[in-house]
Order: C-alpha cells, then structure tokens, then sequence
C-alpha cells in the first residue's frame, strides 16, 4: 500500500443536501483530519476524489473549490499531515464522475500507484462503485450518506465497514 | 570507515569494436552517478575494457552511506496540546511514529509558527545491500541500439555474457546480473591463458590480466600499439598517416596486441594510392606505410595480431594472402574502367535516377552544365574548364571502382578524367565539386571545382523544394542544409561574386521542363537566408546586424557580407549608438506618416537653422558618397555618414516635424526620408539593438 483515496464530503467534512458552497459550510467530522495525518506519518500518499457537480450548476466557482481545498490542507498540516492532491469531477456526466472509474484512474496513473492495493474510501454506492471498475479497494464509512446507503443497497461482503474515517484509518494502519 | 576497492567486470563475447569505448565509459559513469546519489564516497573511477570485457574499478569505495540526519515533522504545536496541557491525539501519534516519548520531541520554529519535529540519525546502508541495484540501473542506461538474446533466456544484452566479476576488497559481492551469479574470478586471453583466475584482491585485476595476456587498460593497450606500429615504420624508413578512428577501432580488436609487417606485390603500386590504402584501412584494418621523403605509398601494410606467436611468419604469409586478392579486384577495376573513356559514359548515367520527378543523373548533369554556363558568364570567366567538368563529374558513378569503394567519388573522376587526357583542371574540378565534404572542411581550389559545386548544389536546392519536399530539423536525406552552406561558403569565402536569385531563377527555368516550380525560387532564397543567418551567428556576429542587412534585401551573398562587414565597422564608431537611434526615430516617423516618396524638397520652406543645415548637409554627403557606394564601400560610406551626427541630433532638438502646416511637414518629412535613404542604401540602421 503506497497511498489512500478519500471521499470529501461525508467522510471527512459533513455533507450537505444543497452542496458544500463555501469554506465556510465545510466542517470537519471529528477526527478525520487527525485520521489523514496518521496516514501520512505512516509515509502513505493521501488523495482525494470528488464529484463536484456544483461547478457545473454554477452553485459555486472554482476559486470557492480552492479555497475549500486550501483551507482543509492547511488544517491538515497542522496536524502533522499532508494531502498530496486533490481530484474532483467538474461534470454533472462522463467517464470521471462517479460511479465511472476514470477519476481513480486518473489518480492511479498520475501519482503511478498501483490501485489494485489502495483502498478508497466512500460513503455512497457510487464509491463503492468506482473502486469496484477501477480494481481499488472499496472502504464504506457510516458517516454522511454512509448509513443511509448500507439501508438501502445491497454492499459486496468484501467491503469493510466503518464508523468513520478515524476508525478505517486505525484499522488500516493495524496491519 | 572501511574504504576499499570495488571490481565490477562483465565478460561477454567479442564486442563491437566501435561501440565498445562508448559503452564502457558510460558504465563508468552510470554506477558513479548512482553512487553519488546515495552518497557513497569514493576517490576514482577507472573504467576498463577489452574485445572481451566490459569492467570498472572504484577506488577507495566507502563500504557505507554515511549516517543520514533524518527530520520528521509533525502538528502545530498550538495543535499538539489541548486546553488543559494535555498532548492531542495527533501529538501522540507522531511521537508514537517516531518510536519515542512526546518527551524526546523537539520544537522547530518556522515563519508559520512553531512546529513539533524530530530529528533522527539513521545508519547508512552497506554497498553490499545496495550494488545489485546500482549495477542493474547503470546497464539500463548504456547506449545499446540493439541488444541482442542468446541460448535460452530472454536477457537481452549488447553481447552474450559469459561471466560476472563483483569484489570488494577481496570478498564477493552477492549479486545476480543478468541471470549470472557474481564471482571472483576472471578469464584471460582467449588462447595465451587456460581456465578461470581467481582474483584474491579488486586491486589485483589490472596486474592478474597482464599476467594472463591481457592488457585490460584501453588507453595503455593504444599506446603499446602506438609504440609498435611506429618501431615498425622507423625499421623500414617509413612514416606512418592513419586515422585516430582506425587505430581506436584496431584498439578494442585485441586484447595481447602484437604488430606483424607483411608486403605486396609492388605492381599493385600502380592502382591509385587512395584504393589501396582505402582497402587497408577500411576493409582490412592496417596501418599502410609511406614513404618518408615523398609520401609516397609503399608496399607494406602493418597488421595488430591478437597473438603473441612464436611462428609470426605464418600471421604475416596468412594477411598477404588475403590482401593479394583484393588488391588484384581494385586492379582489375582500374584496368577495366578505364577501357572507356569518362566522356562516352554520359548516356549511361541516364540509367541511374536521381529523384522521381526530377529525372536521371544525366538530366541532372545536362541541367548543371548549363547553368554553370551561365555562372561563369555572370562571373565573366572562361567557361570552358566549368563546362567540362559539370558535364563529367558524375560519370565515375557508372565505374567498377566507383561501385565497389563508393567513397571514392570524384577521386575516381580525377584519375580517369587525367587518363582520358583532361585538362588538369578539368581533373581536379571533377574531384572537388563535393567539397566542402563537411562543416568547415577545405573548399575546392580550382575555378571549375567551384562552379561546379554551386551549380550542383544550385540544382539540387531548387529541384527538391520544387518536389514540395523541403528539409525540417530532423528529416534532410538530400542534405539540403550543407549544400545550402555550401553555397554561402563558397560565394563568401572563395569570392565568387553573382546575384544568387539569378541563378535560382536559371535553375527553375531548367527544370520547368520536368515539374512545376513556382515558389521553389522564393522558398530556396528564403532557405539560404535563414542560413546565413546561422553563418554569422557562428561567428558570434549579433543577430540584429545581420537584421539590418537582411533588411534591404541583398541578393549577392559578397555584396550581402560587404554590408555585415560594413556595418560592424560602423558599430565601433563613438557616433553609431547616436545615429542608430536616430535612424529609429526617422523610421517610426516615416511609417506614421505614410510618406510619399515622390516629393521634390522645397528649400524655401525651410525656416530653421537646423534644418537648412541637415539639407545642406546631406546633400553634400550624398555627393560625396557616391562614387565610394558604387565601389561597394559600404564601410567607408556608412563611416562618412556618421558626421550627420551632430546635424541629426540638433535638428531633432529645435525642430518640430510636425508642423500644422501640412507643406511645412510633408518638406521636413522628406528630408528625413532623404536621410534614411542614405542609411538604408547600405543597411537599415534602425534595427540595430542600443
């Protein structure tokens, strides 16, 4: 394992149904930047891939998304930790928006991972999803539409399931 | 720290012989780029290498990387602790990574603020953990065309590999190198030595080799061979000419060399000296022997035996035995080819093509000799020398000779032409119209041998571009880029002084016949200005004065590099800097302006001093000028128009140009017209950068 794959909104920050719009509306859930800052002490790369289908709606712009970005990396750092990219899908369709593959993928080859041993971790079918076409490692987190998805779909067993993104990350580094 | 000496030797089977040098420096400078990286001390590398063996030797290898100060950073410290003193979670972890005590964490103040950190000595790796690595990622990087495989593994290398060599001192480094197992051994001479030789020491090898008939130094192997072949000439009162090629080539040929003279027969002495020693060199690898007052070729020839034999008669008898028929095919063509005489070979030459849509060799010829008539009346010379030659220069293309050694075109020429009882010059023009053979070698000497080349190369230009073929950075198979270089050398440093669009133009109206040319002529003009442009940038000549040359659009290359001339010259005056400001300000006038240069200067709208006196001026000057201008004396033309300088500089201070009476202006605006047109006439001054 040479790196971890997040998703943004409910696993580390609170999502919300009418968007992330503002550095602002972005609150952490408790101990997930702590959580990325365990990863990368422990020398792993931690990436994050999310659909941002509000730029295309024009909800928000993309100084907005870079100051969101911004801000978590710096809470990051202070923590001892390091996001080393941050990868999202502009789209409201096409091959990088998921449940389609292509933003892990592209993770894969611009950082030169091998997906096949990095874990991704979601709180929705669609991460799952995604991890599933690109041969990652799906990770389904309870918080953010984590409950909400376990009720009404039908996970893989092999998908591990945890509270949240600190527990995942303990259970990961236990290995 | 221990330091010692470090062996790396690759044996394969014999290695190119061109190759081998390269590659064995780039091993050398691979594994040391690699131990640099990793910070491996080390006070030389030698590299080594024979027919049969890539090897390099580290000398005073450190056997460790030294310790390494590792830094580690971890939270904020305002992050680190809570409200009640009490160490976070992401604190905890951090000193847990750490493997210490939040105790034995350190502060690191940063312009962000303070930091928690911790600073760690790491041991360094050994070299015996780390070789393996190094050694597989430096023969990725060597210059290796086309590996090759062997029995029945997938390695792939530049030659199969017998056996690898890896000491340290006197122990075995464990590795595997292309599926072969480290070792402490070595092989020696393939038949002076028997068996493996097991090196007790690295420092061992240079001396175990010798031992073994091996002289593993490339450079202490040349200069044995050096030594030989020159006691081999003093013995016969010969003197020695070769390439440095050949004899480094003849260097990685032998691994225990040994000079052996052999002969010919002395009727062979009669095939021009140029075969033969051509057939020495090239297909045979000797040294030929000259003679010692006139340089002359004798008939010895000096081979490096890889042998040490106590019978050298028989490698002498076994190299004349091969040398005896070669010589009697180079005589046999020289008998042959010269049956027929050079000139009654032209219709044949239409059987060898010279491009698709621009015909045969002959057509080529036919076209060149026709424009090397008009060179030569452009040049006001006697054409008939140019005539011939053009005509005859290709034809020893039809010869055996030509055929079997075809670096031998023109050559063959000569010596056939001269048999055929041509004109000396004739002769010598059919040998040189190829040069200048490469960038800066020697041009043709001969008058003919010049025009020639032009016209040649001439065609040649405007034939391809015409094909819609023109020549980009990577992709030039006719050469177009040397000709073009060609023909600036020789206009310029030869003196040949013609219009160049004239003869373009000529040469289109040649091969209108075969294709169509249109914008062939612009675009080969175009071409050689971009050259020359090149050409005087080698020269370390600035790109804004061949600009300003470039500017008033000369179209003959000696009048084009009088002006350069020129106008370097001016550029050392005290006035230049001035006057080429000056010029600017007059340019950026007239192209707002639109001026009209048909209006007469009225003097009698003249009301200003300053500006009666720059008429007055520039009229003289104009006078003066002229006749030197007509001499092509730019120099002493532009030198002369720096004494506008004063009057230039007071009228730009007390007059206004434009004045609100329009025939005021327009007056004043022809007067800096008429100035600028004095520049311009040698170069477009204002380009000059201050």
């Amino acid at each position: 394992m040479q790196a971890v794959i997040l998703d943004r909104d409910g696993v580390i920050n609170h999502d919300r149904p009418d968007y992330v719009k503002s550095p602002h509306e972005c609150c952490p859930i408790d101990g997930s930047f702590d959580a990325i800052a365990r990863l990368s002490q422990a020398g792993l790369k931690v990436f994050i891939a999310s659909n941002q289908s509000g730029l295309a709606k024009k909800l928000f712009d993309y100084a907005t998304l870079f100051s969101i970005h911004h801000s978590m990396a710096k809470q990051v750092e202070l923590l001892g930790g390091h996001i080393d990219g941050f990868f999202f899908c502009p789209y409201l369709n096409g091959p990088e928006r998921k449940p389609e593959p292509g933003l892990l993928l592209d993770i894969g080859e611009r950082a030169n991972i091998d997906l096949s041993v990095t874990p991704f971790i979601g709180d929705t079918l669609k991460d799952v999803q995604a991890a599933l076409s690109a041969q990652a490692l799906p990770i389904l987190v309870r918080t953010g539409k984590g409950q909400a998805t376990l009720h009404e779909h039908l996970i893989p067993a092999q998908v591990p399931i945890y509270d949240n993104l600190y527990a995942a990350v303990d259970s990961l580094l236990k290995e | 720290m221990n330091k010692d000496t470090l062996l790396i030797e690759i044996g394969t089977e014999e290695l190119p012989p061109n190759a081998a040098k390269l590659l064995s420096d780039s091993f050398a400078q691979a594994l040391s780029e690699q131990l640099d990286a990793a910070h491996f001390e080390y006070r030389e590398v030698l590299p080594f290498v024979t027919p049969r063996r890539l090897s390099v030797q580290i000398k005073q290898l450190s056997a460790q990387q030294p310790q390494q100060q590792v830094a580690r950073k971890g939270p904020a410290i305002k992050a680190a602790y809570d409200e009640h003193g009490q160490a976070t979670k992401a604190a905890l972890g951090f000193a847990k990574t750490c493997g210490v005590e939040m105790k034995d964490l350190q502060t690191q103040e940063t312009e962000k603020g303070a930091w928690l950190y911790f600073e760690s000595c790491v041991a360094g790796q050994f070299i015996d953990d780390m070789l393996q690595e190094f050694v597989e990622q430096s023969l990725k990087k060597l210059p290796v065309p086309r590996p090759m495989r062997w029995g029945a593994s997938d390695t792939e290398f530049v030659r199969p590999i017998h056996w690898v060599c890896i000491l340290y001192g006197s122990r075995v480094i464990p590795c595997t190198i292309k599926q072969h197992t480290a070792n402490n051994f070595t092989y020696g001479h393939r038949f002076h030595s028997n068996g493996k030789i097991s090196l007790a020491h690295a420092d061992d090898y240079v001396n175990a080799l010798k031992n073994a008939y091996v002289i593993a130094d490339f450079a202490t192997r040349q200069s044995v061979i050096k030594q030989q072949i020159e006691q081999c000439a003093q013995q016969h009162d010969a003197r020695l000419h070769y390439p440095q090629s050949l004899l480094d080539e003849v260097t990685n040929l032998v691994e225990w060399p040994v000079a052996v003279v052999g002969e010919f027969s002395q009727k062979f002495l009669s095939i021009p000296k140029e075969v033969l020693v051509m057939t020495m060199q090239e297909s045979q690898r000797y040294f030929p022997l000259f003679n010692a007052e006139d340089n002359s070729l004798l008939a010895y020839f000096i081979t490096i035996a890889n042998i040490e034999s106590s019978r050298p008669e028989t490698i002498k008898l076994g190299n004349e035995r091969v040398i005896k028929p070669r010589f009697e095919d180079a005589e046999f063509f020289w008998e042959r080819d010269r049956d027929i005489r050079l000139s009654d070979r032209s219709q044949d030459l239409n059987g060898i093509l010279f491009e698709k849509q621009l015909g045969s060799i002959h057509e080529k010829s036919e076209r060149v000799t026709q424009l090397a008539t008009q060179l030569c009346t452009m040049l006001d010379i006697n054409e008939q020398a140019s005539v011939k030659a053009a005509q005859l220069c290709k034809n020893d293309l039809l010869t055996d000779m030509v055929n079997e050694f075809p670096k031998l075109q023109g050559t063959m020429g000569r010596y056939y032409a001269s048999h055929d009882g041509e004109n000396i010059e004739v002769c010598l023009a059919i040998e040189e119209h190829y040069l200048p053979l490469y960038s800066g070698g020697a041009l043709p000497t001969t008058m003919a041998g010049k025009v020639v080349a032009l016209c040649d190369r001439v065609d040649t230009l405007v034939g391809i571009f015409a094909t819609g073929k023109k020549p980009t950075g990577v992709k030039d198979p006719y050469a177009l880029r040397r000709a073009a270089i060609a023909i600036i050398r020789l206009s310029i440093e030869a003196d040949l002084d013609f219009d160049l669009t004239q003869l373009l133009h000529s040469a289109g109206e040649l091969l209108k016949p075969k294709l169509a040319v249109d914008t062939a002529v612009d675009e080969v003009f175009e071409y050689i200005m971009e050259r020359m442009r090149a050409y005087y940038q080698d020269q370390a000549i600035e790109q804004d004065i061949f600009e300003s040359v470039r500017a008033v659009r000369p179209t003959r290359l000696v009048d084009f590099n009088q002006r350069v001339q020129a106008v370097r010259t001016f550029l050392t005056l005290e006035e230049s800097t001035s006057l080429a400001s000056a010029n600017k300000r007059i340019a950026n006038i007239l192209k707002k302006t639109h001026h009209q240069s048909h209006i007469a200067i009225d003097k009698g709208l003249f009301s200003q001093q300053a500006e009666k006196t720059l008429y007055q001026q520039i009229t003289i000057l104009e006078n003066e000028i002229a006749p030197i201008f007509d001499a092509g004396q730019y120099s002493q033309a532009l030198t002369t128009l720096a004494k506008l300088r004063p009057s230039i500089d007071r009228f730009f201070e007390e007059v206004m140009v434009m004045d609100d009476d329009i025939a005021v202006r327009d007056n004043r605006i022809a007067l800096l017209h008429k100035v600028n047109q004095a520049f311009i006439a040698t170069a477009d001054i204002s380009l000059i950068q201050s």
